[in-house]
This record gives C-alpha cells, structure tokens and sequence, in this order.
C-alpha cells in the first residue's frame, strides 16, 4: 500500500493505493495523524486506486474518521471501486461516512 | 507488488489455522464446501466451523471431515423441494381461521417436517455435535426471548433442525428446556460464536437474500420485508464486530449471477465453484496475514 | 427549539420507530424545551416522524401536541380493509397488489394533514431528515426535501399494516426495515452529542394468529436489528451518544391511544434521567477541548 498527501485549498486528499488490511494499518494511521494534529481536519479519502480492504484495515480507517470529527472536521471517501463499494456498505461505512463518486465532488462538499 | 510467499505444506497439525463462519443461504450454502477446498488446498486448515440455518448443514459435513463427493451426494439427497412441499393442513386452517381450529404458537408450522428429520437421520444418523472432527457450533434463536443460542453438543440431528426452524415454515424444535427457531432471526452470520471462543482470523461465508422480482401476493410481501430485515440485520452485526474486535476477517459474500432459488441442487456444481472462486480472491491477502502471523509466533 | 451557537457542541435529536410508544418523544421534547437544549438537526422514523416533524417545525406545547396526536392516532388502524385480507389468503382471487395494506389509510393521512397541511421541509426552523425504506431494494430513503406530509406518509408505513406509498419513482415503506433508530444519519450529517430516542418492541407471547405470529418475528427482527446498528453507530461516533429509551412494563398496542398520557410521562422521565450528564456536555466546550491535546 502507497499513501500521498495532496493539499487543496480548503481540504486535504489522502491518496491510497493497493490494499487497506491489518497489514499495513499502522502505515494508514500515521499518514492520517500528522495532518489531523495540525488541524487540516477536511479530509478526503482517494480510493479510486484501493482494490482492497479487510476489516482491520477498516478499524484504521474508523479512527481516522472520528479523530478528524473530533477536530471539527470530517473524512469524506471518493472513488470507490464496485467490489470495496460492497465491502464497506456491508461493514456499515457507507451509513456512517458521506461518499462521493471522484475527489472533486468530495472537495467541493467541504464548500457547501 | 508484494513477493510471492512461499506455499504452506499440505494441512497438518502444524498448518496455520482459520475459523470457519457459515450463515444462512438455503441451498448457496453449499458454496462454503468450496471455500473450505480453496482453503485446504492453500495448505490453510479449519480449527472450528460455526453454522447457522442451512449452513448448520455444511457446518456438519466439515466438521465431520465427509469428502466433497460425498458432502454433494448427501446435499443432493436431502435438500429438494419436498422438504416444504408437504403442507400442513391443520397449520394452514390454523392460520386462516385460528380461533377455529386452535391457535398454539409452539406447535405453528404450516408445513410437515417429517420428510426433513427422515433425510437428516439418513444423512447424519445418530451422531453428536460434540463427536466432530473438529469444534463445530450450530446457532438457533429461543423463541421465547429472541436471544442466539449456540449449541455445541447433542443430537447432530435436532441441533440441524433448531438451526433451520423456519417460522411458519416448520414448528420450533424443542432442545432440552428451550423452544429454538432458525438461527437466522437472531444473527444470520454469527461470527459473534467464533469471536468468543478466541478465533484470531475468521473467514465468514455469508448470503444476501435476494429481492422479489415481482410482489404480487402476501407471501411474495412477507418474503420481500424478511429478505430486507435479513440483509439489514446481517450488515449491522458484521459491521459491529468487524470494528469491535481484535480479530481479523476475510468476509466472503458470494454473488451468483445466475439465479440460485432454494432448492436448485441441480446447480451445485456452479454453488461450490462459485465458492471456490470467491475463497480464492481472498488467498493472496489470507496467506500473507496468516504467514506474518506464524513469523511473529516464531519469534 | 433554540438554535445553537457557534463553538458549541451541536446537539442532533434521533426519534426512532415505535408505533404508538413514540409518544413518550414528546415527553422527551417537554424536558429538552423546558431546560433550553439548543438542537441542531433532527431525524425521525416511523412513528418517531410525526414529533420529530413538529420540533423542527418550531416545537411548543409538548403536552397539547401529545394528546393532537393521540387523536389522530385514535381510530386510524381500526379499519381493517377485508378485501386486501381476502386477497392476502387467496391472491389469484382477488389480485393482490403490494400497494394494499391490510388498514385503510383514510384516518392516518387525516391525521398526518391535520397537523402538518402543506408545510414544506424548506420553511423549516431546524434542519430535518426523515428516513423510509424502499420497498424494491431495501436501501435507507432519507427525505428532506419536499412536503412533510409525504416525508411522515412514507415513514409510517408500517408493512402489512398501511400501504406503501409512492414517492419519486419509489415505493416507500416504514424506515424501521432498515433502520430504526436512525443514528447514522446524524453522523453523516455531522453532530457532536447525539440524543438517540428509540424503543424495543417488547416479545408478547399471547399472540393469537399466523398474523400476530409475523408481527412477532418481525418485531423481533427489528429489535435486534436496533441494537446491532446502535452498537455499530456508537462504536463509530466520535463524541457522546445519548441513548433514551424509556423502558415500558406493559405492552403498548396501536389502539392503546388512552396510555398515551402515561406514555408522555415515562418518556420525560427517561430524559430526566439523562440531563445531569447532557447539561456537563453541553457545558465543556468541544474546540477548547480538542486544542489541549499535546
């Protein structure tokens, strides 16, 4: 797994490629941690590129999301492919956290 | 691209080890006998299987070690539409007219389930849950609390038909003090089981209900708001212990293109590759964990 | 409702699915006005529609409000439609179309437009959201847009019992099939102090028909489909989550309107119970809070 930060004028996009699982967690986490502590807290997930995810990696990604609520701001996903689409609606994601099709969309709802 | 891992030897004591989750599905269940043949063939053993509904079915032929020819002919004997086919009549006027003819709701089925406890004894005999080659545990639900009840030991026989208890289908199953209707009521993918007897790496095998094509009558509508309340309640359980616990799990959720109906038998062969298929989607991602695992249990 | 201020924690206010029960909300909603709770947002289902829909609308008299929707709840599931029980047993017969539910709807949507006429979500006070099911797929229907009449309508639909209703291509039935107690939509939206009303259908045993029998497993399937997706939505919050549930030791039937003043006085308890631990919530600042972390 590949992680790159992008910043935007009003959000950062966190760009993910390959698998989010157990395996690489801990990578996931600290990419998302610094960030978050200096307060760039409008998030938005890149999974145009995850072809993958497990229900560790999943946990990682649930942290990332109440920690950056927890700082006034969100984790918004864009991108995802059909079969992790399926996999994260039936882990309960997709109620919780807004998804959008690309990462333009998921920037420009930070606007609204 | 990750470095192809060398393959684990043929299952033995020493293989690392999964538990087995198989949930309700009626005849697609039988997709999980091709997960566990992706997975021995991976070298990876099963510690511990759970069932749950039909999958209590499959659960079994694992569990006590039936090779897949004959796990299929057992499949073929006991799963086909006459299971329900014999009606009730009693059950049926009941419904329409219970003051009538008498309303008891332990004893409510609408259809005959001594064609289906004949196929099972046939099948499973006089075997006990206990006796298996490995820990198996069928899930049912207490009719009188709604509550999930694991049964890992007794008559193979009545734990299979607690666990496929269909209301309104069939009668609830008396085991010992409790009423138990089907599993699939109180968790239709009880991982929860795996999870408290300390399964690290769990591989669960589930079935979306399929939606109604066409609601034109009150069965088809029953149907269609069960199928909608199965499918919400197995997301909401999978999507709690999927956050909630330590242990990882590789959720398989096979999708059939083909139109699967409860009892096509016929389309087994396609239901086990089906399996398979999905199990092995899974494998790249399964080995590298459970080889990463044995690497820090080395240490 | 008071409106919340900036900085402060935003407070969304759940009230999930319960047939008649959900008249304790408004007992719930007397004590949230009483001690100035300023709420933020505001999601219903099913039942919980009808209180939900009349605080974002403004709020008032909880009281007054209570005993209005007692009357229009009175009466609105007596009539049993026979044609559509008939057509139920022996559907070749009688052409059974799922758009039949077993109880005319003329008295609920009376009701539902007593109270509510034309009003638009759009002239709302307070953001609202009201959640339904589709009928075709199974997916959560949030609504927030449009006439509340229909919103409510579509909420209710308690399956077997009210029709569905058909609402933008959809047909829409009561939101407890998928989710009844619907926090996910708060956390969507964004909140910090969630306030989550719900209730659990308690198991009867005396039930007398096939009928009472699929109303039984159904109950019981939402049940504890409430509690797996509460468990899940917690886990999954960041902030505090505030589960009200007032606990009922008698059976709540759809006719039982004349508990519906005992049913106003267990909810306001149940949120009495919960305000020492809101009020410090609402009283630690959530930014000041986050900017101390090292």
């Amino acid at each position: 797994m590949e992680v790159t930060l992008t910043e935007r004028e009003n959000a950062t996009i966190v760009t993910i490629t390959g698998s989010v699982d157990s395996l690489n967690a801990e990578q996931l986490s600290a990419t998302f941690a610094p960030p978050i502590a200096e307060g760039r807290v409008r998030l938005v997930a890149d999974f145009s590129s995850v072809n993958y995810t497990s229900s560790a990696g999943l946990r990682s990604l649930l942290a990332a999301v109440k920690d950056s609520r927890r700082g006034g701001g969100d984790l918004r996903i864009a991108g995802l492919q059909p079969q992790v689409e399926r996999v994260l609606a039936i882990a309960g994601f997709t109620s919780i956290i807004r998804v959008f099709p690309d990462v333009d969309a998921a920037v420009a709802s930070y606007r609204a | 691209m990750a470095a192809t891992l060398p393959a684990f030897p043929p299952v033995g004591a020493e293989s690392p080890k999964v538990t087995l989750v198989i949930g309700s599905g009626s005849v697609k269940c039988a997709a999980a006998l091709g997960v566990y043949k992706a997975l021995t063939d991976a070298g990876i053993g099963v510690e511990r299987v759970v069932g749950c509904s039909a999958g209590a079915v499959f659960a079994a032929l694992i569990a006590f070690g039936h090779t897949m020819d004959d796990a299929r002919s057992k499949t073929v004997q006991l799963w086909t539409r006459e299971l329900t086919g014999q009606r009730n009549t009693i059950g049926v006027l009941r419904a329409l007219a219970p003051r009538l003819f008498g309303f008891k709701a332990a004893e409510f089925s609408l259809r005959d389930d001594r064609l289906l406890l004949q196929r099972l004894r046939a099948g499973f005999g006089d075997r006990r849950i206990e006796d298996a080659g490995m820990p198996l545990h069928l899930t049912a639900t207490d009719f009188a609390t709604g509550e999930l009840v694991e049964l890992a030991s007794g008559s193979l026989v009545e734990g299979i038909r607690a666990s496929l208890a269909l209301p309104l289908a069939f009668a609830p199953q008396r085991v010992g003090e409790r009423l138990l209707v089907d599993g699939y009521l109180s968790d239709p993918l009880p991982v929860s089981v795996a999870m408290k007897h300390g399964a690290r790496v769990i591989v669960a095998v589930g079935f979306e209900n399929p939606y109604q094509e066409r609601v034109d009558s009150a069965g088809r509508f029953a149907f269609q708001l069960s199928a909608i309340l199965a499918n919400n309640l197995l997301r909401a359980k999978l999507a709690f212990h999927s956050a909630a616990h330590h242990s990882e799990m590789i959720i398989i959720l096979p999708e059939f293109r083909q139109r699967v109906r409860l009892f096509d038998t016929s389309k087994l062969a396609y239901i086990i590759e089906e399996g398979e298929q999905a199990a092995l989607q899974q494998l790249p991602y399964l080995h590298r964990l459970l080889a990463e695992g044995r690497q820090y249990a080395a240490a | 409702m008071r409106p919340p201020e900036a900085g402060a924690p935003r407070v969304a206010l759940v009230i999930g699915a319960g047939a008649l029960k959900c008249a304790a909300a408004y007992g719930v909603a007397r004590v949230l006005q009483e001690q100035q709770v300023p709420i933020a947002r505001i999601v219903g289902c099913s039942g919980g529609a009808f209180c939900a829909a009349w605080l974002a609308a403004g709020g008032g008299d909880a009281q007054a409000e209570a005993e209005r929707f007692a009357a229009g709840w009175e009466g609105a599931f007596d009539e049993v439609d026979y044609r559509a029980v008939l057509g139920a047993v022996f559907p070749r017969w009688l052409g059974f179309k799922p758009t039949r539910g077993i109880v005319r709807d003329r008295a609920i949507n009376a009701a539902i437009a007593a109270e509510f006429g034309d009003r638009r979500f759009e002239e709302l006070t307070t953001p609202l959201q009201l959640v339904a099911t589709d009928f075709e797929t199974g997916e959560q229907i949030v609504i927030a847009s449009g006439r509340l009449f229909d919103a409510i309508r579509a909420s209710i639909a308690l399956p077997l019992i009210l029709p569905p209703w058909p609402q933008g291509g959809r047909l829409l039935v009561d939101g407890a099939v998928c989710d009844p107690l619907p926090v996910d939509v708060a956390l969507r939206e964004g909140a910090d102090i969630i306030v989550a009303v719900g209730f659990e259908s308690p198991l009867e045993q005396g039930f007398h028909s096939g009928m009472g029998l699929t109303r039984q497993l159904t109950a019981l399937m939402v049940n504890h489909l409430l509690r797996a997706q509460y468990a899940f939505f917690n886990l999954a919050h960041h902030a505090e989550t505030i589960l009200v549930m007032p606990e009922f030791d008698r059976p709540v039937g759809l006719n039982d309107v004349h508990l519906v003043p005992w049913l106003v006085e267990q909810g306001a308890r149940a949120a009495e119970r919960e305000m020492p631990y809101l009020r410090r919530l609402l009283e630690t600042p959530q930014r000041a809070a986050q900017m101390a972390v090292p």
